[in-house]
């Protein structure tokens, strides 16, 4: 998206997911992300561009969740890359991916964001459907502010094979990840907020069950926190 | 250093290699248990310390190791140059710390580091590398220095990886001996086990010239457990 005079100029192209407008003003967007189809099957590869243009601020909501269903190991991927131009945010409110006993997906997330720019992105990762031990993942975010590395990291998971000090015997990664900026968030214990030798944080944690309650009380204080959009 | 009356005589790589894996080196290393105090404190069996071990061996290690092995080579690559040198180890740095998003982990780590950098300026008090960490504001992480070490002892970098994978295994069983006594050589075997499920990785590793090519790979876990540990006061590891 890009600022325009009277509506910022939205361009949104369908694919596997498809985006819908929900609202927009001179420089801010609200944008749906809806699945086109049955996602992730085994060989699906999904790939999400998002272009952030300067001092405008784009939300994007996915509705509903996304299961990569078994599909006996073969590979699925997810990629997102997002560009963030100079004093542009963008909010994701990411909905769960459930990685089912049997799937093997590879999400990669890469941002590069701009000076003055921000990002706050909501991500829960679920090995397992219910009572399931769940499948492999290989979790990938490579983030950049004004050229420079500012958080990455490759989180190799796979539910039949828990590593203690990896993410052990839990299923759920719940987090609350904000680049170019920090805002620590309230309710949260100290040991689950990671503040970056750059600017930026992340918010983790890690649980056996699905209970997002917890991150998103946080998460809703993190989208109140930016000024430019109102409340839906 | 190292020229005794009227010759010159240098020290193998190799000795130098065994010196800095040696926990009786005045570097500090005993106050650290490679995270698995904090482990063993936030509920995490005996009986898992084994596949921990692994877990760190092919997770934070890599990350450690492949940092070194980047430092070495800036250090190599810039030569005499000491601009170059100063951004090569400053880049270095930054992907280090992209990729170790706990402050409680890389305060350890430069705090450690500190010890290092002590031992090196007396030792090779000459060398761009030693002194440039020297003077880096607010220090360097500890696989900086010991890729700088490594590149004034001429250690190869596959030595390098291996010390690395090693120093940060025996970290954990010296510990354990503390935490949980038990017959001293089967925390031994653990380290053996531990570095063997990492040599698959270390031509890779030692190969790497690029600060962003340095794995990233998480332990999410441990980086939480190392965030209360830091938080709590009773406590016989820093770390």
């Amino acid at each position: 998206m890009s600022a325009a005079d009277h509506r910022a100029r939205l361009d949104l192209r369908a694919g596997a997911i498809v985006p819908r407008e929900i609202e927009r003003t001179e420089a801010t967007a609200r944008v749906a992300l809806v699945a086109g189809g049955a996602l992730l099957l085994g060989g699906d590869e999904v790939h999400i561009d998002v272009t952030v243009g300067a001092g405008c601020t784009l939300e994007l909501q996915d509705i509903g969740g996304t299961v990569a269903y078994a599909a006996d190991g073969v590979r699925s991927s997810w990629s997102v890359d997002v560009t963030i131009d100079v004093g542009g945010t963008l909010l994701w409110s990411g909905m769960p991916l459930v990685v089912a006993t049997g799937a093997a997906v590879e999400r990669s997330l890469r941002v590069d964001l701009a000076a003055g720019a921000r990002a706050f992105l909501r991500e829960t990762i679920v090995l397992g459907r219910s009572f399931e031990r769940g499948g492999t993942a290989r979790l990938r975010t490579d983030t950049w502010l004004e050229g420079e590395p500012l958080f990455v990291e490759e989180l190799s998971v796979a539910g039949d094979r828990p590593v203690p000090g990896v993410i052990g015997h839990n299923r759920v990664l719940d987090s609350i990840l904000v680049l170019g900026t920090r805002v620590p968030p309230p309710g949260i214990a100290p040991a689950n907020h990671f503040e970056f030798e750059g600017a930026g944080c992340l918010t983790r944690t890690l649980g056996r069950e699905l209970h997002r309650e917890s991150l998103d009380v946080a998460w809703a204080q993190v989208i109140a926190s930016v000024p430019q959009l109102d409340p839906v | 250093m190292f020229t005794a009356a009227g010759r010159s005589a240098q020290p193998s790589p190799a000795t130098l290699a065994m010196m800095l894996a040696d926990a009786r080196l005045p570097v500090g290393g005993h106050v650290h248990s490679g995270g698995l105090e904090p482990a063993l404190r936030a509920g995490m069996p005996v009986s898992d310390v084994p596949e921990y071990l692994i877990g760190r061996a092919g997770t934070t290690s890599l990350v450690e190791a492949g940092t070194a092995v980047v430092a070495r080579h800036a250090v190599l690559a810039a030569g005499s140059d000491s601009w170059q040198l100063r951004s090569a180890l400053a880049d270095v740095e930054r992907a280090w710390a992209a990729r170790t998003p706990s402050r409680t982990m890389r305060e350890v780590s430069r705090a450690l580091a500190r010890g290092y950098v002590r031992f090196a300026r007396t030792l090779w008090a000459q060398h761009p590398g030693v002194a440039e960490c020297e003077s880096t504001p607010g220090g360097v992480a500890r696989p900086i220095i010991l890729g700088v070490l490594a590149a004034a002892a001429g250690i190869d970098a596959a030595g390098l990886v291996r010390l690395v994978v090693y120093d940060d295994a025996q970290s954990v069983a010296a510990a354990m001996l503390k935490l949980e006594p038990l017959d001293p050589a089967i925390p031994a075997g653990w380290v053996l086990a531990a570095c063997a499920s990492a040599e698959p990785s270390i031509d890779s590793l030692a190969a790497l010239t690029s600060p962003d090519a340095i794995p990233a790979s998480g332990a999410p876990q441990s980086e939480e457990w190392a965030e209360v540990h830091s938080r709590t006061t009773q406590r016989l590891f820093r770390a």
